[in-house]
């Protein structure tokens, strides 16, 4: 009897899984969309490419310690009115998209976009730069500097270059991928 | 006149036509079998070009389908919803470069796909297209059809053990064990039609469907639910013999990379493709021979007469009832006009109907079973391999014996 049973079963599941089908095939409409000719419409609050706005950035890094992944390096020099933020630097590759460091902002300087385009043909262009630079001064010295650090990491292939401007010395040594 | 005579030295292309015209019919009048040969050969080219156009259809079918039911777009970019897909596919895969493993057993490599393309379009002699339109309408047609379609095993067979691949080899295995369980509830719901016809020839089995009670000649529909349960076990039992998802374990993907085609590529591999393919409109064509009437057109009455007219105005009647259900709901009362479009538009269908040609109505009835496949696939998972030989052995047989049984004692008492 459990046999007969079976059997009808069966069949009745394959009509009840080939019902469902048909209703898809019919009535419910594509969820996919063609993607470069039509983009579906983000949420508001969708976590796409991060953006800091350096003007604001204290330079505190509380978001640089927030990240699980420690992709956001910031450098800052001076002091009193002159400390400003020479290098902040967020490596999207590394970047896992979870937003803490939103939340870990106090001025709102670093905040979420809805920007998700990121590809990019050469590594280093996924690390995005939103650091005020070295002051005029520290110009012609960092001009000076990178024939040193290159001549070492020549040795070295294969590994990431590191960013040519980054002033060397102040460097706290947090990129060592 | 002779108009070889004129031009001794170099006879040039016009002369060389002359003679040509000249003699070839008196020729040709008097060996007849070859003018029939000649004749047969463009047929049977004339089929297998209609096969190949029909398998890029359905693939393109297959992955709009199969998008459709999954809720995504499938091909939209070459042409209008990817239509152009159907000729771009062939070519992409015409241009491949051909492979063959440094280890693999070379000449029976390259010969498996042959053997299994030819093994299916063989298969295509015996398919009545029409009344007139059947390459060979051989006594044994339906036997044919099952022997030489198992030639589609060797085919598979030899590509499995000669590509030297463990999962080529495993697919063979599971081909042979599947392919030679599944042949018995095949043949034994023919059987059952056989029976009922007293004939093998597949246009005699056609012949035997058509009735002026249209439909209701079909053998589907004949001893209810005897004939509806053997076509339920020939179906299912021929999806497993043309290796289709839920039954396609000789090819699983997630088990055995590609199973016996994993080693193939361009020309050879689309070659597989074709055959499976081929296959499913084989099946689909022997359902439709076997239980959907062939060529019989789709109608209830014998066209044209008190019947016929009674039949429609009924279907008239009930589409005016509906379109009243309708509009007490959605639409204003009085609208005599759509009640005159419709049933213009049911007249039209009805004539319509019967000006159909016989092989648009069998190729109709075979794409509605390829599309039943084809939903299958994109329904069920695949089941284990002892699942599989479960659903044949202990149930799929019996029930095609009790079948047969049943079928042969209502033709001693019934006829």
């Amino acid at each position: 009897m459990q046999y007969v049973e079976d059997i009808f079963r069966t069949l009745l599941t394959c009509a009840q899984g080939m019902r469902i089908t048909m209703r898809h095939l019919l009535f419910t409409d594509n969820i996919t969309v063609q993607y470069p000719d039509h983009k579906r419409v983000l949420p508001e609050r969708f976590r796409g490419v991060l953006h800091a706005d350096s003007t604001k950035c204290t330079g505190c890094t509380l978001c640089a310690r927030a990240c699980p992944v420690n992709c956001i390096i910031i450098e800052f020099e001076g002091k009193g009115k002159d400390r400003r933020v020479a290098r902040f630097e967020i490596d999207i590759s590394t970047c896992m998209w979870c937003g803490l460091c939103v939340e870990a902002c106090r001025e709102s300087a670093i905040e979420t976009t809805l920007e998700y385009e990121i590809s990019c043909y050469v590594q280093d262009d996924m690390r995005l730069k939103f650091g005020l630079g070295p002051k005029k001064e520290q110009l012609p010295a960092e001009r000076a500097e990178p024939p040193a650090p290159q001549a070492p990491s020549s040795g070295q292939t294969g590994g990431p270059s590191t960013p040519p401007e980054s002033p060397g010395g102040s460097a706290p040594g947090g990129q060592q991928p | 006149m002779q108009p070889v005579t004129a031009s001794v030295g170099a006879p040039d292309l016009k002369d060389r036509l002359d003679v040509l015209l000249t003699y070839l019919p008196s020729f040709l009048s008097s060996h007849g079998e070859i003018v029939s040969a000649v004749f047969l050969l463009i047929v049977a080219l004339a089929v297998l070009l209609g096969v190949s156009v029909y398998v890029c259809l359905a693939v393109w079918l297959e992955r709009k389908i199969s998008a459709d039911m999954q809720d995504r777009l499938g091909p939209m970019r070459v042409g209008w919803h990817g239509v152009v897909q159907m000729l771009v596919d062939p070519v992409k895969l015409a241009l491949k470069e051909d492979l063959c493993p440094g280890a693999a057993d070379r000449p029976f490599f390259m010969l498996a796909p042959f053997v299994v393309l030819a093994a299916s379009f063989a298969t295509f002699a015996v398919m009545p297209f029409s009344a007139a339109f059947i390459l060979a309408d051989l006594d044994i047609g339906v036997l044919y059809v099952a022997s030489v379609g198992a030639g589609v095993l060797v085919g598979l067979v030899m590509a499995g053990w000669a590509s030297n691949n463990k999962w080529a080899l495993f697919s063979a295995i599971r081909t042979i064990a599947m392919l030679v369980s599944y042949e018995i509830p095949v043949g034994l719901s023919i059987v059952t039609v056989v029976m009922m016809v007293g004939s093998l020839s597949t246009q005699k089995i056609v012949l035997a469907q058509l009735s002026d009670a249209g439909m209701a000649g079909w053998h589907l529909f004949r001893f209810p639910p005897v004939f509806m349960v053997s076509f339920l076990v020939f179906f299912i039992a021929g999806l497993a013999e043309v290796n289709r998802t839920p039954f396609d374990l000789a090819e699983a993907d997630s088990e055995l990379v590609a199973g016996f085609h994993t080693e193939y590529s361009g020309m050879r591999w689309s070659f597989f493709f074709l055959a499976e393919y081929a296959d499913m409109l084989i099946v689909s064509m022997l359902g439709t021979v076997l239980y959907l009437g062939g060529w019989a057109p789709l109608t209830v009455t014998r066209p044209l007469t008190i019947d016929f007219w009674v039949f429609w105005g009924m279907a008239a009647l009930l589409a005016w009832y509906l379109h009243w259900l309708w509009t007490r709901i959605y639409l204003p009362r009085g609208e005599y006009g759509l009640i005159v479009v419709q049933t213009a538009i049911l007249i039209a269908i009805a004539l319509a109907l019967l000006v159909v040609p016989s092989l648009a109505w069998f190729l109709i009835k075979s794409l509605a079973l390829i599309f039943v496949m084809m939903w299958l696939r994109w329904t069920l998972p695949r089941p284990r391999i002892d699942q599989l030989m479960y659903l044949c052995w202990k149930v799929l047989i019996p029930v095609a014996f009790v079948n047969l049984f049943v079928v042969g004692v209502m033709r001693l008492y019934w006829r």
